[in-house]
């Protein structure tokens, strides 16, 4: 048999072996149940698409539920689920308050994995997902390191009391003690609003004459910094986002904004269905706790 | 005499306590650069408090002018960047009349109260601007439209105008025209209106296409600032410009109010706004400030109007068509 025959025979194998795979994982008959918090946002979109299509290329039935951001809905979507006997419910959490019914889902014997959002209380099986005490740390890092250690930085906080705007103001409020050149000469929210940003960024440069970088907790409000930074001619600010929205990462491409930091939606959603696959085939260990590297986009 | 003057001065004499407070605490406040600014970020809700004060007085609300904000803002850049910023522009105007008519409508002849109505438009519209947008923002950076929001004529920026004529017009309406007169006398008394022979309808109709018309101004300006239009902005402002209406001294059950006392409202909430920034502020403890400081408000208002003897029911005839010395 000559390369060429060798050439078929191998691809033959990897076919017939690729189909079995497929089979089998249709034949396992893995049914899971996916409740994702919302889809108007570009991040959650992304979630459920990840999901969609790993569900689809491991052979696996997925039903898909949108909560709409209602903790009430979400609860009637899961136990929809546990009447349908899924065999794993994955979980974006709209809410804590998710724990009860996720107890129930765990009590009928269905294993529950969760996207993102923790939830405390519930008996959960796998949770993947960044970490934003991590991201906020991070991040922090970055700026600190940009501005060589020394410079007056302003951080922009999300919606006050939010759990990702805490969990990052944690991780940053960390940071900024190892570096004593660094200065926070303003700490304020701008609710992860481009509107609202524009007007307290403004209201910051009236009262900030040096300002060196502009820590935002997410793109939206990076965007309304920059807004008020063109706005007032002041140059030499380096202004950083986090989530890296389309428009954010074009302002990256323009010099506009120092940084964005991407988080990983979609692939959270893939990981969370081979999780999901792993719980029931045994194939893998599954590690309870999972956390998704993010990206630092600068260009 | 003292007494009427604090009647009407009121809640311009807690702004300028403010503002002393504020200039005692930081040094950067009483600049001219800052009262601009501060003017500018106040240009947007004050427009759409203007709206907001005429429903009021018929006795109405509007829940819906966040989201209208978005939605022109969305409709109009969408529209612009195929067909130009002139045409743009006036869709969002028509989409935001049209969001008004449907308002109107459903209050004045379905008979949904105003409240219920407006909730729920404010999800409705808030949805279809996601639907439009498919939830991203439209970026526009380029285009005549940036002029509403960026440009300055002489030393004074393009909104801060804006607001002004806003609130001229809005003032010559209620205190000069016919339609001024009736939206007193149905927020005063709707039946006595009726039997007067004044279109309720009508009237209800035309005072939510015009909050509807306004709200889409403010979001114009807003997309200009912003070079771009975001589906989710405008979630709450309805709140800020309903709190500006209450400082100003208007009363929610209808009947009486002025344009002017909701300029004052406007500018206390921008004021401690801009004094919570500049003094950075914990933007927890912010929430407790500017939630006290609108009760205190409103309820030094309560005192002094029940001292000169109006705190009680309104009394429709009584602001309207005067000519007020301090107008404007």
């Amino acid at each position: 048999m000559g390369i060429r025959g060798w050439r078929v025979v191998g691809i033959t194998i990897l076919a017939v072996g690729f189909l079995a795979v497929t089979v089998s994982g249709g034949q396992a008959g893995v049914k899971i149940g996916f409740s994702v918090s919302t889809q108007v946002n570009p991040f959650y979109k992304a979630m459920a698409d990840g999901v969609r299509d790993e569900a689809k290329a491991q052979g696996m039935e997925a039903t898909i539920l949108n909560a709409e951001d209602k903790l009430e809905k979400q609860i009637a979507d899961v136990e929809d689920l546990i009447q349908k006997k899924v065999d794993v419910i994955i979980i974006n959490a709209t809410h804590d308050g998710a724990a009860a019914v996720l107890n129930k889902a765990a009590e009928a014997g269905i294993p529950v994995v969760t996207l993102q959002r923790a939830v405390p209380g519930a008996k959960v099986t796998s949770h993947i997902g960044t970490d934003n005490v991590v991201i906020g740390r991070e991040g922090a890092e970055w700026v600190a390191k940009a501005l060589g250690g020394k410079g007056n930085v302003v951080v922009m906080e999300g919606i006050p009391g939010a759990a990702s705007s805490e969990d990052r103001k944690k991780g940053s409020a960390e940071v900024w003690p190892k570096y004593p050149g660094i200065k926070i000469v303003a700490q304020q929210s701008g609710k992860y609003d481009r509107a609202v940003t524009l007007g307290v960024m403004e209201n910051i440069l009236q009262a900030q004459p040096q300002i060196d970088a502009v820590f935002c907790f997410n793109d939206e409000m990076a965007m309304g910094v920059l807004a008020a930074v063109k706005a007032s001619k002041r140059t030499g600010i380096k202004i950083t986002g986090m989530d890296a929205n389309k428009d954010a990462r074009e302002a990256v491409s323009r010099g506009e904004l120092a940084m964005t930091i991407a988080l990983p939606p979609y692939n959270i959603g893939k990981t969370g269905v081979l999780h999901a696959k792993w719980i029931k085939t045994k194939e893998q260990p599954v590690p309870p706790r999972t956390v998704m590297a993010v990206e630092f986009i600068t260009k | 005499m003292s007494r009427r003057l604090l009647r009407d001065y009121g809640s311009l004499l807690g702004l300028l306590l403010i503002g002393a407070v504020l200039s005692l605490l930081s040094d950067r406040f009483l600049t001219a650069s800052n009262l601009i600014n501060v003017a500018r970020q106040v240009s947007i809700n004050a427009i759409v408090a203007a709206g907001m004060t005429i429903v009021i007085i018929t006795g109405g609300i509007d829940l819906s002018v966040g989201s209208t904000i978005a939605l022109a803002g969305c409709a109009a850049l969408l529209v612009a960047r195929p067909a130009g910023d002139v045409v743009g522009m006036l869709a969002g105007i028509v989409v935001a009349a049209g969001v008004g008519l449907l308002n109107g409508a459903l209050i004045a002849w379905g008979r949904v109260p105003p409240f219920i109505t407006t909730l729920a438009t404010m999800t409705v519209v808030r949805g279809v601007a996601l639907v439009l947008t498919n939830g991203e923002p439209i970026v526009k950076t380029e285009g005549p439209y940036l002029w509403l929001g960026q440009a300055f004529i002489g030393p004074i920026p393009v909104p801060i105008l804006l607001m002004i004529a806003t609130l001229l017009a809005a003032h010559w309406f209620l205190s000069r025209t016919r339609w001024g007169t009736y939206v007193y006398a149905v927020g005063g008394n709707a039946e006595a209106a009726r039997l007067a022979g004044i279109s309720l309808a009508g009237i209800q109709i035309l005072v939510y296409v015009l909050g509807g018309v306004l709200a889409c101004l403010a979001g114009l300006v807003l997309a200009a600032r912003l070079s771009s239009a975001q589906p989710n902005t405008g979630v709450g402002f309805e709140l800020d410009a309903i709190a500006a209406v209450v400082l100003g001294g208007t009363s929610l059950m209808g009947g009486e109010g002025t344009i002017w006392g909701t300029v004052v409202g406007a500018f206390i909430i921008g004021v401690l706004n801009n004094g919570f920034n500049l003094m950075n502020v914990s933007p927890f403890y912010q929430l407790i400030a500017k939630g006290g400081v609108i009760v205190l408000a409103v309820l030094v208002d309560q005192a002094i109007k029940a001292g000169t003897g109006r705190g009680g029911p309104a009394v429709p005839s009584e602001d309207r068509g005067e000519p007020r010395e301090h107008s404007g």
